[in-house]
């Protein structure tokens, strides 16, 4: 039997989507997201002020940062899976092609078969009334013409490729018979069913057990480099992401604060703030022994997106007042880029 | 000085007509000053036990003793008058504190319950909001006004209130972001230090529990699999699930997967309706051999301090 | 305040000024015989709405009805919604055998037609004011009972309850201090349907003549005007108007409390 996801990005897909090899998976430009107040009169909140990322086929990309920096809401606005509160610029190209332009229709369409989505809570993407398999036989039909028998075979094969054993079984189960893991594996394979090119994850293993994370990661980084497909893992630890991005982006207050390969960062960080959440990932302080062993703290808290200079000063060891009054563009820095008038002078 | 003690706790429920073991059989001991962590999968017990242990739920069977006195009476509830000194931090301080009510009236609950009047009250409840390092004026402010950070602080301080001797968190941090993470656990820190205070520190995360426990105890379905110091656990895990748990914390190398390996677990942890025979982790053991599908092992000592409950233990 | 909200405010504050200004409008017995026997309302400047068979003053009636309706409907909504919260609030927080043996009692009360309990409890009881108030309390506080310990259900599990548990309340003041506040809200919908239910049912027993004999009310007004209904129908349909007008009043004052204080609004820091 062949591997049906093997041909995921197969035959049966239109001659203009098939990838040209040196353009990006998924490549983002000048994104900015706002909200508009609930009752319309107040006013507008910036939450991801200009944002340009990029990942190849094949590759993990990891959005690092804590509540408030954005970083959940670049994932959303890519999938369009905003609210109509939100006023999203820039571009989203996939595999070249931008899709912002298209028309809603269209646009949902390449967005359904380019990206599958992940998300923290597999519960909430799985309808709880539906069997798994019924799900993942419905995006099969819609997107890949994939109906009845067939569909369900591919399904089968989806499930098992995701590590879900016993799957002619598993698919009959309603989500909430299998557990964290299981459902968790039953939703990326859900994402996959399409064939996409690109899939985006929002904090995948955050709720399961430690176990069970190393298990998905496992899974995850093993899709990437087995079928090609490129991976956005959005995680507030950065231990997590170290363990399967090939880059990471650490956000601040809506803005990429440092982008830059994996083990560059996490050897040598050169923001500040990257610094400081590499020092309150837990690895990176360890135990000493005796009573004194308190972890560093970064104290204030994050500063709302768009202000005068560069967002992160108020909380950063080495600001000076030009970094108060002037924002820091991302500019070459090592293999990556980073955001800081002081970059690289952190001790790490 | 061993404050706490729990010995032989067991907490069944019935499921249908099936018995749930959620504890099976747990001993463990908290010290004056000392953290505890208390480390496992979800559905181990390890809320069970830490209810139980705070007199919140009354064990099937079992004792809990503080300094050699009975805490539980014979019918599972908190003896009168020791209630202050076993307190409790929940997970969640949305939940954990009455929407409708002032934060100051929720942290000053335990004092009036206590027969303190209105004004003491007042004042000691600004005290304690300033020890957690708290602005007083907060305590006018209704729960939904603080962040997530300020709210556990705010039950640390409502937690405190009474005196207690043994502070029971239960998951305190999961789910905050890492840099009030680590305010949250300093303040715990702190405490056990300048007061002398017990913490049993209940938690999935072991790279939190390794990070500020002085000793551990691992559990798996209901039971402990291996306790002892902290450092000398994790140095040198002896339980196969321990290694697998330890090996299993992201290290923030980029090349901690590779290295996972042979200890990397398959499967989930099995639920306590169904509790294995034998070595109740042999099913996921990947060392497993044939008296452990039949012997269950007890723990067996190992120096310097360390319990491990597994036959193939050295 | 919406529409439907200002009509039962305007309403409900008709009737209460009916009740209050009673003795002001018409001071001495509304059963005293003061005129003719059946005058047509507005033909007679001294009786506005005319007089009933006897002779007595169709709006002196209406006011002093108006005071029994809304005393006795608020005076019997208030106690079967004190019955049915103690008993939900028991029954939710203390479970187990205590909570199957309350809501069995509740089952068998709310399977009895609340009128026919009301009506038999008034027989063997005798009519007064008060007995006729303790008859539609007892016989109308099952559907609080049950929707208080649905609320207290799923209140009582919550963490903040442990917390009351940990600070060393004692049972009952967590079951009515801490965990009763919280599941008012709901009753507070069935507010303006019990009391609007205790004053249909008040009319009811009056009307069957197990009302208080010494009190006029609107349900003794209809039944009296009805042996009249075909020569003076005003006798029935004026007290049967205020009757309908007063519990879509206290219905609609409900709704509009309910809708208030749904969302939980929160209070500003």
């Amino acid at each position: 039997m062949s591997d049906p996801v093997e041909s995921l990005a197969g035959p049966d897909m239109p001659a203009q989507d098939v990838p040209a090899q040196d353009v990006p998976a998924l490549e983002i430009t000048g994104l900015r997201v706002r909200f508009r107040s609930l009752d319309g009169r107040g006013p507008e909140v910036l939450a991801v002020d200009g944002i340009d990322l990029s990942v190849d086929r094949g590759r993990v990309l990891s959005l690092v940062g804590e509540s408030g920096s954005g970083k959940s809401t670049v994932l959303l606005a890519i999938a369009g899976l905003l609210s109509g509160a939100a006023i999203i610029e820039g571009e989203v190209r996939l595999h070249g092609r931008p899709i912002m332009g298209l028309a809603e229709r269209e646009r949902a369409m390449a967005r359904g078969r380019g990206i599958g989505m992940v998300f923290q809570d597999p519960g909430g993407s799985l309808n709880p009334v539906l069997s798994v398999g019924s799900q993942i036989d419905e995006v099969l039909g819609v997107h890949r013409d994939l109906h009845g028998r067939d569909a369900r075979g591919v399904t089968e094969a989806l499930l098992a490729r995701v590590g879900v054993g016993d799957p002619k079984r598993r698919a009959q189960a309603f989500p909430h018979q299998l557990s964290g893991g299981l459902r968790q594996r039953a939703a990326i394979a859900a994402a996959l069913a399409a064939g996409p090119e690109v899939i985006l994850a929002d904090e995948p293993t955050t709720a399961l057990d430690a176990t069970v994370q190393a298990q998905v990661l496992d899974l995850l980084v093993g899709l990437v480099s087995d079928e090609g497909v490129a991976l956005v893992l959005v995680t507030h630890d950065l231990a997590v992401a170290a363990a399967v991005a090939d880059r990471i982006a650490v956000l601040y207050a809506g803005r990429v604060v440092e982008e830059r390969p994996a083990g560059e960062l996490m050897d040598r960080p050169a923001h500040p703030y990257s610094s400081a959440l590499r020092a309150a990932a837990l690895p990176f302080s360890p135990r000493v022994a005796g009573d004194d062993a308190r972890l560093p703290e970064l104290p204030g808290r994050m500063a709302a997106a768009g202000g005068v200079g560069c967002a992160f000063a108020p909380r950063c060891p080495l600001a000076t007042d030009h970094c108060r009054a002037v924002t820091p563009e991302l500019t070459p820095y090592g293999g990556g880029r980073v955001a800081c008038w002081r970059a690289g002078e952190i001790e790490a | 000085m061993t404050v706490l003690a729990a010995r032989a706790i067991h907490r069944t429920f019935a499921s249908g007509d099936k018995l749930v073991r959620a504890v099976d059989g747990v001993d463990l001991a908290v010290a004056t000053g000392e953290i505890l962590g208390l480390v496992g999968e979800s559905g181990c017990g390890k809320t069970t036990l830490s209810r139980i242990i705070a007199g919140l739920d009354r064990p099937t069977s079992g004792d809990v003793m503080l300094d050699d006195q009975p805490f539980l009476g014979a019918d599972g509830a908190v003896e009168r008058g020791l209630r202050h000194r076993v307190q409790l931090v929940f997970q969640d301080p949305h939940a954990s504190f009455d929407p409708r009510r002032t934060v100051g009236r929720s942290v000053g609950l335990p004092l009036r319950a206590g027969g303190m009047g209105r004004g003491a009250t007042r004042t000691r409840v600004a005290e304690l909001l300033e020890s957690v390092g708290l602005d007083p004026a907060l305590a006018e402010r209704h729960p939904h006004t603080l962040s997530g950070g300020q709210l556990q602080r705010a039950a640390i301080a409502r937690a405190l209130a009474p005196r207690p001797d043994i502070l029971v968190c239960d998951e305190p941090v999961a789910s905050m972001d890492v840099s009030v993470r680590a305010q949250i656990l300093n303040l715990l820190l702190d405490l056990r230090r300048e007061r002398g205070i017990g913490i049993l520190f209940v938690s999935h995360d072991l790279g939190v529990v390794r990070r500020i426990a002085d000793r551990v105890a691992v559990m798996y379905l209901g039971r402990v699999v291996e306790t002892g110091g902290s450092e000398a656990v994790w140095r040198l895990p002896r339980h196969p699930y321990t290694r697998s748990l330890a090996a299993s914390i992201p290290t923030g190398s980029t090349t901690w997967r590779g290295g996972l390996g042979a200890v990397r677990l398959e499967g989930e942890p099995p639920s306590a309706v169904d509790v294995p025979p034998g070595c109740r982790f042999h099913p996921r053991c990947p060392i497993a051999i044939e008296r452990c599908r039949v012997d269950d092992p007890v723990l067996r000592s190992f120096p310097p301090d360390v319990q491990v409950a597994c036959h193939l233990a050295e | 305040m919406s529409r439907s909200g200002w009509i039962g405010a305007i309403g409900l504050g008709l009737l209460v000024a009916m009740a209050v200004l009673a003795p002001v409008i018409k001071p001495g017995d509304p059963l005293d015989l003061v005129g003719r026997p059946v005058m047509p309302p507005f033909t007679d400047p001294r009786f506005p709405l005319g007089t009933d068979q006897l002779g007595r003053d169709v709006w002196a009636e209406l006011l002093y009805g108006a005071r029994v309706s809304l005393i006795v409907g608020i005076a019997a909504a208030t106690g079967a919604i004190g019955i049915g919260i103690v008993v939900g609030t028991l029954a939710g927080f203390l479970g187990g055998r205590a909570d199957s043996t309350l809501m069995r009692v509740t089952e068998a009360f709310q399977t009895v037609p609340t009128f026919l309990l009301a009506l038999a409890l008034l027989t063997a009881l005798g009519s007064s004011t008060f007995n006729v108030v303790l008859a539609i309390a007892i016989s109308s506080w099952a559907a609080t009972s049950r929707l208080v310990r649905a609320e207290v259900l799923s209140l009582r599990q919550r963490e903040y309850v442990d917390a009351a548990r940990l600070a060393g309340l004692g049972p009952l003041r967590i079951a009515f201090r801490e965990v009763l506040p919280g599941s008012l809200q709901p009753v507070i919908a069935l507010v303006g349907v019990t009391v609007g239910a205790a004053i249909l049912v008040e009319s009811a027993l009056a009307f069957l003549g197990l009302g208080d004999p010494n009190q006029i009310s609107w349900g003794v007004m209809i039944a009296n005007g009805r042996d009249a209904i075909r020569v003076a129908p005003s006798l029935v349909v004026i007290p049967g108007i205020c009757l309908a007008l007063a519990i879509l009043s206290v219905s609609l004052i409900g709704d509009e409390l309910a809708t208030r204080l749904a969302p939980q609004r929160r209070r500003a820091p």
